[in-house]
């Protein structure tokens, strides 16, 4: 089979496949000389990889480029410079992951003080933010009238 | 220049506010200028409004802030969400534009007073972004535009009495104008000052026709042109595409204050 057709018949299949155009050109460009099947959800993707007269089946487990952009944020926001700190909680921004929550609300007591303004607007952006926005008290002065 | 939009409980605060604390200032010298950050006033000079626009443009953003001369904030954007994470650059807004018999100039100018306007944001990284605006309402008097020489119409719409869009027929259409060189007569401040810098002219040409699938649709031709040219030759394909067309001629003056002028001509008679 085609691994185009096999793709296709993989999102047809997966219940919470999402757009990863990202993940799935950087397959293509390093197997395109095989035939495999990528499987993509929520959690990240699992790629199949079919034997061929040289190498045996295999299987790869990859985390999506949406996830691996969560998870170079949490690294800039564990950084020394606030400035990488700031960006990383930016990149964080909307994002629904506890990860990104956790992190936000540890970086309301950084030492600087756009830090902790970028981590309450982050709390404050999340989609499940609400309840931790109001026990600790953070009033969003940008909300409508 | 103030950064902080949010104001955190009283818990929160006391948390923060340790040993470690460090002034949030502390990087403010670094700041970045925008690209471009202009405050201006438009005065449409047909219709009989005016109103304010701005124009700011620069490294990626998520908060940008106005403050009028007195420093007082008249504007504020936050982004939010999935498009904090990617961050702004370019932002323009016109405000709205009440007739003279809503809002008399004078009270329009009181409202927006002559001085230096800052206009501040946030990287995403947390950097200050500033650059200041000067504000005035020196007004360009309006361009006196002709048609193959023949002088501008005075009333567009076919359904009001002195109806006078004029009609013409010829191989290439030419809108001209005399160059600006004076304020506004009657409007701003100074009135009837000559000196007037002109940083361009704009000429914008619309014309209105049906598709060939019976839909309406709205050509525009639009041309920035700068100081020393005074005519422009509107493309024969431009106006292959109908016979009504209505165009404007607006001068812009070094501060980015502009005056349009608003007039229409007819290529085919329509018979009436």
């Amino acid at each position: 089979m085609h691994c185009g057709a096999l793709t296709g018949l993989a999102l047809l299949l997966a219940g919470n496949a999402f757009a990863d155009k990202l993940l799935r050109d950087q397959v293509h460009q390093q197997y395109k000389d095989r035939s495999y099947m990528l499987i993509e959800d929520a959690n990240g993707a699992r790629l199949y990889l079919f034997a061929n007269e040289n190498t045996a089946a295999s299987t790869l487990s990859l985390p999506s480029a949406e996830k691996s952009l969560v998870d170079m944020a949490l690294d800039k926001v564990r950084q020394p410079d606030a400035r990488a700190r700031i960006r990383g909680l930016t990149e964080l921004a909307g994002i629904d992951d506890p990860a990104a929550l956790d992190a936000a609300v540890t970086l309301l007591m950084d030492p600087e003080q756009k830090v902790r303004d970028e981590a309450a607007i982050l709390i404050l952006d999340h989609p499940k933010g609400a309840d931790i926005a109001a026990a600790l008290g953070l009033i969003d002065e940008d909300a409508e009238d | 220049m103030r950064t902080r939009n949010l104001c955190l409980g009283a818990g929160i605060a006391a948390l923060a506010a340790g040993p470690v604390a460090v002034l949030a200032d502390d990087y403010d010298e670094d700041e970045i200028p925008w690209e471009v950050a202009e405050v201006f006033f438009e005065l449409n000079d047909t219709d009989g409004d005016l109103g304010i626009h701005a124009l700011v443009d620069g490294e990626a953003w998520k908060r940008l802030q106005i403050e009028d001369a007195d420093e007082r904030k008249m504007l504020g954007v936050s982004v939010r969400s999935r498009l904090r994470r990617q961050g702004l650059t370019e932002i323009f807004f016109e405000s709205a534009e009440p007739t003279f018999d809503e809002l008399a100039p004078e009270t329009f100018f009181m409202r927006f007073p002559e001085g230096t306007y800052e206009v501040e944001g946030i990287t995403l990284e947390g950097d200050e972004i500033e650059s200041e605006t000067e504000i005035t309402h020196a007004m360009p008097a309006p361009p006196v535009p002709t048609v193959n020489d023949m002088p501008a119409a005075q009333q567009c719409d076919d359904e009001e009495p002195g109806f006078d869009a004029p009609f013409i027929v010829a191989d290439e259409y030419v809108i001209a104008w005399d160059e600006v060189t004076m304020t506004h007569p009657s409007l701003g401040y100074p009135q009837n000052a000559d000196g007037l810098v002109v940083l361009n002219y704009e000429v914008v040409v619309e014309a209105e026709f049906e598709t060939d699938n019976g839909e309406e649709f709205t050509s525009v031709f639009s041309v920035i042109l700068p100081p020393d040219v005074t005519e422009m030759t509107i493309p024969e394909e431009f106006m292959d595409q109908a016979e009504e067309f209505k165009y404007e001629v607006l001068v812009r003056e070094e501060s980015w204050n502009q005056t349009a002028f608003e007039s229409c001509f007819l290529t085919e008679d329509d018979g009436d």
